[in-house]
């Protein structure tokens, strides 16, 4: 991987920050804190009370608990992080993902505050926030979208009716504020679209604050695939690749590679560049991700993630960038260190997420680590923030590690995966270990292209 | 605590949000002994203002047994700065020894220009600070030990 540049001798005396407060938990928070003392950078690490032996609290610079264990009593509370960066004279805050990384009502907090809040702008993600918006943000630039009108569904059944027939059944209904497979249902025929609109309008005010919904052609068989962006102040953007992303479990990925396979070089070099038009035209900064459906040779935009991904680490590995060095680089108001000439994609990568949870029922699985050991060697990498002996906490995602092999070729990284998870060993609670083992010896997986459904369809035939 | 009688005000109330003049009014209510007054405005906002006289270290001739009755922590409400002593005032809110009862201030916690107060919940003796004054404290950590 590319060596990040010191930001101290290029930024002299007029850097932005010099300590940064992480505020978020487990292995993200580990992973930003990484990169921070890698750039010279002072780090503030919070915690809830049930984080109070994280691992991590050794080797930053100051730890301190901010709230209970419930999430929005400490990692959700606003109040609680800024007041925690003001007293340890924070000068940024870096959200991670997940919590408050996509809020951009704490965004403009952390900046009204005097802080940088290490992410894009608040516009860039409100505008991303609301699906409708991005969309038609989207086809201004060009980026191509699933077809569906972007604009809010009306009220009346009638002309709801005339665009589901104009788009052509099946359609999905979306609330416009949602996201992460939630505030959404699939439409088959014409019968059951006033219900489905009915019940998904109450479920988008319930979960999500707000009714408006929007309809879009549903795709019966797609891929998820996600392109990697990084734009700083100075209107410099760049795309880093794509990840495939399709295994997934109700919504949740399982599996991350890079680059997404059998997808010819030049489509997606085609949608990349669009991608990056787009982040000029709405001002984007920062990391972020594209996320795409792919069906019958043709990519359809469906949402940005307007921050660090869980899955950034395949990116890394091929392209050979550090994503978080570069984060925190542009928040310094220093320019990208890298142009889209230099960005090239070396090898494959592949990211296991591995969860507490039972590999069959995939209930959590909570509970205190009596062995972890991790496999090591070429092409290896693991991010986690546990060790034998770490209580995983009931009050949290229960991602423990994340796996990631790198290789020349997809074959090899297979099968250095293979060895990687068997040289894995987590004991004392249950984790979904074996259920990765299982998948890199599955053909059609081995194959690549398989779409979003398989990975429930294998796991029902799997329990035959 | 002694607590001096609920006043209703008005434009005192604004007043009273000056640094200076509550400054002033808490060194007024230590020099008679007050430990805190209530102002109540017209639309219904509470502002109480705290002076903290001090607790009586005369009663500290016990030798407490931890073993029977170990001490109880009194933690931290937020995270910031810890302070022995309110940055207008010029001496402890309690010292080492001295009987403590709920809800009585012994010591601050700082963010910025807030100062949130460190309350006991049980009463018992002051046993100890476990904290170097300025230190920097979290949610919950422990500040105090009071022995029951």
């Amino acid at each position: 991987m590319m060596a990040p540049a010191q930001m101290g001798s290029e930024a002299g005396s007029g850097r932005r920050f010099d300590k940064v407060l992480i505020a978020n938990r487990g292995e993200i928070a580990l992973r930003v804190q990484r990169a921070c003392r890698e750039l010279g950078l002072h780090t503030v690490m919070i915690c809830s009370d049930a984080d109070r032996d994280a691992p991590y609290r050794t080797t930053t610079d100051q730890f301190v608990c901010i709230g209970p264990a419930a999430p929005g009593q400490s990692y959700l509370n606003q109040a609680a992080v800024l007041l925690a960066a003001r007293a340890t004279g924070a000068g940024a805050i870096h959200p991670g993902y997940g919590f408050l990384s996509e809020n951009a009502g704490f965004a403009e907090a952390v900046e009204s505050a005097g802080l940088i809040f290490i992410g894009p702008p608040a516009s860039a993600i409100r505008t991303m926030g609301d699906k409708i918006a991005a969309k038609r943000a989207m086809i201004e630039a060009g980026v191509p979208c699933v077809p569906g009108p972007d604009a809010a569904l009306p009220n009346d059944i009638k002309p709801i009716e005339s665009i589901a027939e104009s788009i052509g059944f099946p359609v999905i209904v979306k609330a416009a504020g949602g996201g992460g497979g939630r505030g959404m249902r699939v439409v088959h025929d014409p019968s059951a679209l006033g219900n489905a609109v009915s019940v998904t309008r109450e479920e988008a005010r319930r979960a999500f604050g707000r009714p408006e919904l929007y309809m879009e052609k549903f795709l019966e068989h797609p891929r998820h695939i996600e392109i990697q962006v990084l734009c700083d102040e100075h209107g410099n953007a760049v795309w880093l690749g794509h990840r495939d992303c399709s295994m997934q479990r109700r919504h949740q990925k399982v599996v991350e590679e890079a680059p997404a396979p059998r997808i010819p070089v030049e489509l997606v070099a085609a949608v990349g560049e669009r991608c990056t038009q787009a982040c000029r035209q709405i001002g984007y900064r920062g990391a972020g991700t594209f996320e795409f459906l792919y069906e019958n040779g043709a990519f359809y935009f469906i949402e940005m993630n307007t921050r660090l991904q869980v899955e950034h680490p395949v990116t890394e590995m091929t392209a050979g960038i550090d994503i978080v060095c570069e984060q925190l680089r542009v928040a310094q108001g220093l320019p990208l260190s890298i142009a889209q000439a230099d960005v090239r994609a070396h090898g494959h990568s592949f990211e296991c997420r591995i969860n507490a949870e039972d590999p069959f029922t995939f209930a959590a699985s909570p509970g205190r680590i009596t062995n972890a050991e991790f496999s090591s060697g070429p092409g290896i990498r693991v991010d986690t923030h546990v060790t034998s002996g770490y209580k995983v906490s009931p009050h949290y995602d229960s991602l423990i590690a994340k796996l990631i092999v790198h290789a020349p070729t997809r074959d090899q990284a297979i099968r250095r995966m293979r060895v990687a998870l068997a040289d894995t060993r987590i004991d004392g609670i249950s984790t979904n270990l074996q259920l990765h083992r299982e998948l890199f010896e599955d053909p059609a997986f081995c194959t690549g292209g398989t779409d979003i459904h398989y990975l429930e369809k294998w796991l029902g035939e799997r329990k035959k | 605590m002694i607590k001096g009688p609920k006043r209703k005000s008005g434009s005192i109330a604004e007043q009273v949000l000056d640094p200076v003049i509550l400054g002033k009014i808490a060194l007024w209510l230590d020099e008679a002994g007050v430990n805190s007054i209530e102002i109540e405005t017209k639309d219904g906002r509470l502002v109480r203002i705290v002076a903290g006289a001090g607790v009586s270290t005369d009663n500290t001739d016990s030798n407490p047994d931890l073993s029977v009755s170990p001490a109880m922590p009194v933690k931290a409400p937020i995270a910031g700065h810890f302070l022995p002593v309110h940055p207008a005032r010029d001496r402890a809110e309690a010292t080492i020894g001295a009987a403590v009862i709920p809800e009585q201030i012994i010591g601050f916690v700082k963010i910025g220009p807030l100062v949130m107060p460190v309350r006991v919940e049980e009463s018992g003796r002051l046993e100890g600070c476990c904290i170097e004054p300025e230190a920097l404290v979290g949610y919950g950590d422990t500040v105090f030990l009071i022995e029951p």
